[in-house]
């Protein structure tokens, strides 16, 4: 025990004396504190909206996340060198030979390191702790101080996260030792973090993937995933079972190997007495007589083919030992493995599976590989640079008659040969992957310029600045350093505002393949930031070679001064040159996002956001006409990226009041308006920053006069940006809509800064999500817009001669003229003023639906991608299926056509316009509609935008509280009614897998809530509350009152306000007739669901059974039955009484329940006996989960006996 | 054609104030220099300085017509040099590694590499394991690749720093051998502390200490000056300091428990005395000893640095 007390007094003095001690500790001290204080610093970590800076839940997430990030080479730079230590500086033998035991040698050594890095991880507590008491913090987003985080994270993740860590880099350095081995050891451990992270977003297997998270990450968001933002700010020691097994697994994991190590560590050296390899037996005897024959003549040349030659072979030499070496080999592999776990990962869309297509797959590699990129980039430009110093060979090397560009671009080109292998690897391991998808379409062109043309030259870049580091800096582990530093700036700047990658090294503008435009618009950006970031390289390579170390001595003053002195003509010449390329594309570069575009970070996006409202507001309200009938005429020229919109508007004052001024907003900043006539109205005002104007008639409008609005709106984009590009107009794929199209008349508000924080930034007073549900006024409009209601429309569209393009409406005419192809759309019926444009060279698939009664037939069409036929057919059969539930159970269609159209993955999202239904090519159109699903992904989605035909486009809400309810939420009901239908005997085994996951989305995403939440009566366009609770409770109601008495009660409510003038339906109105639908035993449950948050904690707690004498079965079921009521923020209290109706299921072998039946329950705790027929294997409480549960999980169990 | 290496008035300070070289000049003919001088007399920095490995602030170097200093590349290829205590990649055979050497040295022609490669590992005699990792070199075979390395492309100037240390007597015999022979033509500078080497091979020699040059000649005769003025007598231990105090001890060697002493006395110091015939090592210990008496009464004090040195 003295022995152990000694060594470790002995290693914690060593560490006490040691800088890298107080830096490391500075470090994480910093970094905590930093992230707390900066604003904005903590939103990685969840402190968004509601959720405090300081909230526990916040905290845990970056401590835990830098606690990955810092503690790993903290650890083990100081556990592993706590033994090898004295191996590297021969030392162990001086120890050896002292009455020293081994245990308490290896293990003092270990706990003193191993204190020493807790030690400097508790920066992290300390830097987190003093950085929420910052007085400068917005009062309003921090809770009280509270130690009980702090102690929890320490003792709960951290102190045994760096356990683990230190055992492995202990164990694998103490027994190797070699200390590389351990850095091996823990990329190991990464992988398996990287793979258990891949099975969370599987609902079958999350709680797996939260136990077996190594660091604790997964576990502790798996913990809080259901979590209230209430519930985040207040919880400090969260004690769950998952949190439990988790540690008490990876801590005997930790302990285990620690004890391995003391076991199998043996306190001799090793065998040769030092360390030098194994040597020859013997050396061969000399032969003196074979000394005198003369050496055979040799020309040495000199000249540049002389160079290349060498050249050639140091750069195969240097390329050779990169790739031949086995940490090398041994982070492709776990490169290898770790893009497979992300091919996986990436192509799984919750319950459904997309095709593994190549532009995914090179999403993948890009994914996969940065992270052993980064480390073969950082580490090996180390090892290049310090290769001959640390084999003690630099003096053979220097004297060599070699150029010093000689050894440099031979380094360079290891470097880039070693990550061209990676990529390499992964496109190996991608294309193996796709095959064993049996997805052939492989595309090897695409991967070619995808590695070739961006990845490579990507990190070709980086890696020519890791190895420039190393020559400048000319000390490896300093070089580590700054290399990590410019690798964290280069991610920390945009977050800091700082956007332009001009100026952010090695950065380029977002580039988005899409199998329909190919690279397109992006290829001129692209490719001339690669010119701009090349030539900084090249620069950097020319600086380089002038400070290659040469020889032996190399104090600053003297390097300067060589670097002067080789400072020669041409090499002067060649950094002028590579400078002036740099600032010329430079220049260029700037020209095009700043000059031709504008350039506009974030900041001053929000800047103008801000004036909109402070200078506009006042004019909210005012009574201005409404647009009646559009008429457009658009001309695309899509391989110009230029299009120009002229339109007519018919305007009716539909008030009671005479109008004297107009109030007109283009919306699109890119958009140029070469024409806007209003007659008879003079401009009086002219933002032009904010392209606001307001005109003043001449003569008054008088309520019921009508005139008519002709403008031209042209946008032509030009160039390239910085920031995302305008994916409005392509070559192949062009899709834009009204909102840009189109002058808007009046204030809208939707313009406004939303989020709460950036408000208060800005002065502006808090504001309502959406008007109240009984605003009056507000009800003068529909949630889609602020200037019209229902319009006639017609679009006469041109493009070029290969594409079709299209608008909402029928064809009336298709013709050519002036080399342009032209086509006419009219609509017969008044649509809601929300219209869009496409043109694209689509394949056409047709087909018809005709009404099972007989009747007008309705054509069905799909505009597709000629590479993406999958699902087509699938999409037609959805249609079908949609038309055949909607016209018999809501009511007629009000169109004879059904169009889809496919857009470029610019946007993913599908869009429901009058008869006309944009979506997104990464949607449906690569789904994977062929394997087992749980989700059906093209039926679900091609249905719920079916329904929009009727759930928006006959039935709109007004623009207030619960609006959505009637599109969003229909739709998504309407969607599950088709699927459960299509389904058939197959409905009830494969509705509740969608539906899991619409429960566990709407759980999710609650603690996310920025304001507060509210019941679905009261939506304010929140997309976990109207799409997934929206989908649990509407499919649970029908189960209750019956499908068929919801139906009715939806066909009434449409009967009663289809295609209505303001002032528009209110949520209100459809509750009414889902009351008069709901039986009085279940009208409860209608409250709880529409008007209330109520959660339930149903449980069984037994389930035993006993078989009779008569070969039946008594299930006895003992259940808890809980139910709560949450407030906006989370906070739940536990409803005063019960008078619940709850199924009760007890299931067989197969998936058909052998019972299943409404109990009533009017205790928390009850006990049932049900007479069964078969032996029950699984029995409980609402085991469909109908109802809202935050432990869905455990409201079955296994029957016992 | 001879060629001669004249260094002229080099000197060095390094930045950490170390001054290794002050104000060194020699003339270095064609055939075998010793470089003999004590650990840190400033022989690796004037080695190095020679193979353009660092520049020194004061003074000049000539390799015939080419300046060193200026003209660092045009030495380069000329050059063979085999540092003091150096390493080569372990993993690496020896015959890829003298190819690859042999290719940085300018000879770009594969069929005359190959034959150049094989006829130098011939001569070094390790042609039998030029397949094996040169990792798993004994002590002299790496050194004897090490010369085989610098033997490569016609070296003019070969630059050896001490490279029998270390070597068991059987190696080094090898080694001097094999230098002895390819030093008939060429420059060669052999830096050593062992004056055997230079005593066995060098038709010429410098002794330095300290960064200074104490003596440059041809080793017989600087053994002649001696002749006649070398005395021995054994005493014992405790009588050293008397003796290094009344006369000018050279050196001091452990015998038979007792001490053999080696003096320096133009006539006979005294009855104990006998003379003995002196050798290279009298020389070498005689430099260094007038350098450090004449160093003390510069300074004015005692040195009490001589046994250490003598022991040597």
């Amino acid at each position: 025990m003295s022995q152990f007390l000694d060594v470790l007094r002995f290693e914690l003095a060593f560490r006490r004396r040691h800088a890298p001690l107080w830096i490391f500790t500075g470090v994480t001290f910093s970094s905590a504190f930093l992230s707390v204080v900066i604003d904005g610093g903590m939103d990685p970590f969840g402190a968004v909206g509601a959720i405090a800076i300081n909230s526990p839940a916040a905290l845990h997430s970056m401590m835990l996340m830098f606690c990955l990030i810092l503690g790993l080479v903290i650890t083990t730079a100081f556990v592993a060198a706590a033994v090898n230590r004295d191996h590297d500086f021969g030392a162990s033998g001086l120890f050896f030979a002292t009455p020293l035991r081994k245990l308490p040698y290896l293990l003092g050594r270990f706990s003193g390191s191993m204190l020493a890095a807790w030690f400097m991880i508790a920066g992290l507590a300390l830097g987190a702790l003093l950085g929420s008491v910052m007085p400068w913090l917005d009062p309003e987003r921090v809770v009280g101080l509270s130690l009980t985080p702090y102690v929890y994270v320490l003792g709960m993740f951290l102190f045994p996260n760096l356990l683990l860590i230190g055992a492995i880099a202990f164990a694998a350095a103490t027994l190797t030792r070699r200390i590389m081995f351990s850095y091996v050891a823990l990329l190991g451990l990464v992988v398996v973090y990287v793979v258990s992270g891949n099975y969370i977003s599987n609902l079958d297997n999350d709680f797996i993937a939260a136990i077996s998270d190594p660091f604790g990450i997964r576990t502790y968001e798996f913990a809080i995933r259901y979590w209230t933002p209430a519930e985040m700010n207040s919880i400090g020691a969260p004690f769950t079972a998952e949190i439990l097994i988790n540690r008490a697994i990876w801590i005997t994991v930790g302990l285990a190997l620690l004890g391995l190590t003391c076991v199998r560590y043996r306190m001799v050296l090793p065998s040769g007495g030092g360390r030098k390899r194994t040597q020859l037996d013997l050396p061969p005897p000399a032969k003196t007589q074979a000394q005198s024959q003369p050496l055979p003549p040799v020309t040495p040349r000199y000249d540049w083919r002389g160079q290349l030659a060498a050249l050639h072979v140091q750069a195969r030499a240097e390329i050779r030992a990169l790739v031949r070496s086995t940490p090398f080999l041994v982070i492709v592999l776990f490169g290898v493995g770790n893009t497979l776990g992300v091919a996986y990962a990436f192509i799984d869309r919750g319950g459904t599976t997309t095709l593994p297509v190549t532009h995914l797959m090179l999403t993948v590699i890009a994914g996969g590989m940065s992270a052993f990129l980064l480390i073969v980039l950082v580490f090996y430009a180390g090892e290049l640079i310090h290769r001959e110093r640390k084999y003690k060979a630099s003096e053979l090397f220097d004297t060599l008659p070699v150029p010093n560009w000689v050894p440099l671009l031979a380094k360079l080109a290891a470097m880039i040969v070693g990550m061209f292998v990676l990529l390499l690897a992964a496109a190996a391991t991608t294309t193996a992957f796709q095959l064993s998808k049996g997805y052939s379409h492989l595309e090897i062109g695409l991967y070619v310029r995808n590695l070739l043309l961006i990845q490579v030259q990507q990190w070709a870049v980086l890696g020519v600045a890791a190895i420039v580091v190393q020559v400048l800096v000319n000390q490896k582990f300093l070089g580590y350093m700054v290399m990590v530093l410019i690798i964290v700036a280069q991610l920390a700047l945009p977050a800091l505002h700082f956007e332009h990658h001009l100026y952010n090294f090695a950065s380029y503008p977002p580039t988005t393949y899409s199998d329909m435009n190919g690279y397109g618009h992006f290829v001129v950006g692209r490719a001339t930031f690669a010119v701009y970031w090349g030539a900084a390289a090249i620069l950097l390579v020319l600086i380089a070679e002038l400070f290659w170390v040469r020889g032996t001595d190399s104090p600053l003053a003297l390097r300067i001064r060589t670097a002067r002195a080789r400072l020669t003509r041409g090499r002067t010449a060649a950094i002028v040159a590579a400078s002036l390329i740099w600032l010329a594309v430079g220049g260029f570069i700037f020209y095009n996002t700043n000059v031709v575009n504008e350039y506009r970070p974030s900041a001053e996006q929000e800047r103008l956001q801000a004036r909109y409202e402070r200078d506009y507001k006042q004019h909210q309200g005012l009574a201005q006409p409404r647009i009646t009938a559009v008429e457009i005429e658009a001309d695309l020229y899509p391989d110009e990226r230029r299009v120009a919109v002229r339109g007519t508007l018919h305007l009716v004052n539909k008030t009671t009041a005479p109008i004297t001024e107009i109030h007109v907003l283009s919306r699109d900043p890119k958009v140029e308006v070469a024409a806007l006539e209003l007659p008879g109205a003079t401009l009086a005002h002219f933002d032009e920053e904010l392209r606001y104007r307001i005109f003043t008639l001449d003569a008054a409008m008088q309520p019921g006069d009508s005139f008519t609005v002709t403008y031209e709106f042209r946008k032509h984009l030009r160039g390239f940006v910085n920031g995302s590009a305008d994916n409005t107009v392509v070559e192949n794929g062009t899709f834009f809509n009204s909102m840009s199209f189109m002058p808007h008349f009046g204030y809208s508000d939707s313009l406004e800064l939303t989020d709460p924080n950036i408000r208060r930034k800005h002065d502006l007073p808090p504001r309502p999500r959406m008007a109240k549900i009984d605003d009056l006024e507000a009800r003068g409009n529909s949630y889609i817009s602020t200037d019209s209601d229902w319009v006639k429309f017609a679009a006469t569209v041109s493009t070029v001669p290969d594409q079709i393009a299209l608008a909402p409406g029928y064809l009336e005419r298709e013709w050519v003229e002036g080399g342009r192809r032209y086509f006419r759309y009219e609509m017969d019926a008044p649509i809601l003023n929300f219209w869009s444009v496409l043109s694209a060279r689509y394949t056409v698939e047709r087909d018809e639906w005709r009404p099972p009664g007989g009747g007008q037939p309705v054509a069905i069409e799909i505009f597709y991608h000629e590479s993406h036929p999958y699902n087509v057919a699938k999409m037609i059969e959805a249609i079908k299926a949609s038309l055949d539930y909607f016209t018999v159970e809501f009511s007629p269609y009000q169109h004879r056509q059904v169009r889809i159209l496919e857009f470029p993955q610019y946007a993913s999202f599908a869009q429901s316009f009058p008869n006309t239904i944009p979506y997104s090519e990464s949607l449906g159109f690569i789904a994977d509609a062929n394997a087992d699903q749980d989700v059906d992904y093209v039926l679900y989605v091609t249905s719920h935008e079916v329904a929009h035909q009727w759930w928006a486009h006959q039935v709109i809400g007004a623009n207030v509280q619960g609006a959505t309810l009637m599109s969003e939420s229909l739709a998504q009901y309407s969607a599950l009614m088709v699927m459960q239908r299509y389904y058939g005997a197959d409905a009830p085994t494969k509705m509740p897998k969608f539906m899991k996951y619409e429960l566990d989305r709407y759980l999710g995403a609650r603690g996310a809530e920025a304001l507060e939440e509210l019941p679905l009566l009261l939506v304010e366009n929140q997309q976990y509350i109207h799409y997934n609770k929206a989908s649990v409770v509407l499919f649970a109601l029908a189960q209750y009152i019956g499908e068929d008495a919801l139906n009715g009660a939806l066909r009434d409510y449409i009967a009663e306000v289809g295609f209505q003038e303001p002032p528009y339906t209110v949520a209100h109105d459809l509750y009414a007739h889902l009351q008069a639908a709901t039986p009085a035993r279940y009208q409860y449950l209608l409250a709880d669901m529409f008007e209330r948050i109520t959660l339930y904690d149903n449980r069984a707690l037994a389930a035993t059974v006993r078989e009779r004498d008569d070969g039946r079965f008594d299930l006895t079921l003992e259940v808890q039955v809980r139910k709560l009521y949450a407030d906006g923020k989370g906070v739940e209290t536990e409803a005063e009484t019960l008078d619940d109706w709850i199924e009760v299921g007890a299931y067989g072998e197969g998936d058909a329940p052998l019972y299943l039946e409404l109990h009533r329950f009017d205790e928390t705790a009850d006990t049932l006996t049900i007479l069964l027929d078969e032996r029950p294997r699984r029995a409980g409480i609402d085991p469909r989960n109908l109802l809202i549960d935050r432990a869905p999980r455990d409201n079955t169990r296994a029957v016992e006996g | 054609m001879p060629t001669t290496l004249t260094i002229e008035n080099l000197s060095k300070t390094y930045a950490n104030g170390v001054r290794a070289l002050r104000g060194v000049s020699l003339t270095i003919p064609t055939g075998m220099f010793g470089l003999l001088g004590p650990n840190g007399a400033g022989k690796s920095s004037l080695m190095r300085t020679i193979a353009t490995l660092q520049d020194p602030d004061e003074g000049s170097i000539a390799l015939g017509d080419i300046d060193v200093l200026r003209n660092k590349d045009a030495v380069r290829r000329v050059l063979g040099y085999l540092p003091q205590d150096f390493g080569v990649y372990p993993n690496v055979d020896a015959a890829t590694m003298l190819d690859h050497f042999a290719a940085l040295k300018g000879i770009s022609d594969a069929k005359q590499r190959k034959a150049i490669v094989e006829a130098l590992l011939r001569r070094v005699n390790l042609w039998d394991v030029r397949k094996n990792k040169l990792g798993g070199y004994s002590g002299g075979m790496r050194q004897r690749f090490g010369i085989a390395q610098a033997l490569l492309g016609n070296p003019r100037l070969i630059i050896v720093d001490e490279p029998t240390a270390g070597l068991d007597p059987e190696e080094r015999n090898r080694f001097l051998n094999l230098l002895a022979e390819i030093g008939e033509h060429v420059v060669v500078i052999l830096s050593t502390h062992i004056v055997e080497d230079v005593a066995d091979l060098c038709t010429n020699m410098a002794i330095i200490a300290n960064g200074e040059v104490l003596r440059e000649g041809q080793p017989l005769a600087a053994i002649d000056e001696l002749r006649g003025k070398t005395w021995k007598t054994t005493i014992e231990r405790g009588q050293l300091e008397d003796y290094e105090r009344d006369y000018r001890v050279i050196s001091n060697r452990r015998s038979a428990g007792r001490v053999l002493i080696h003096v320096f006395a133009e006539a006979h110091p005294g009855a104990s005395f006998e003379p003995v015939a002196p050798d290279l090592e009298d020389v070498y210990f005689n430099t260094l000893a007038r350098a450090r008496a004449d160093a003390a009464g510069l300074a004015e004090t005692a040195s009490t640095a001589t046994s250490s040195l003598g022991a040597a």
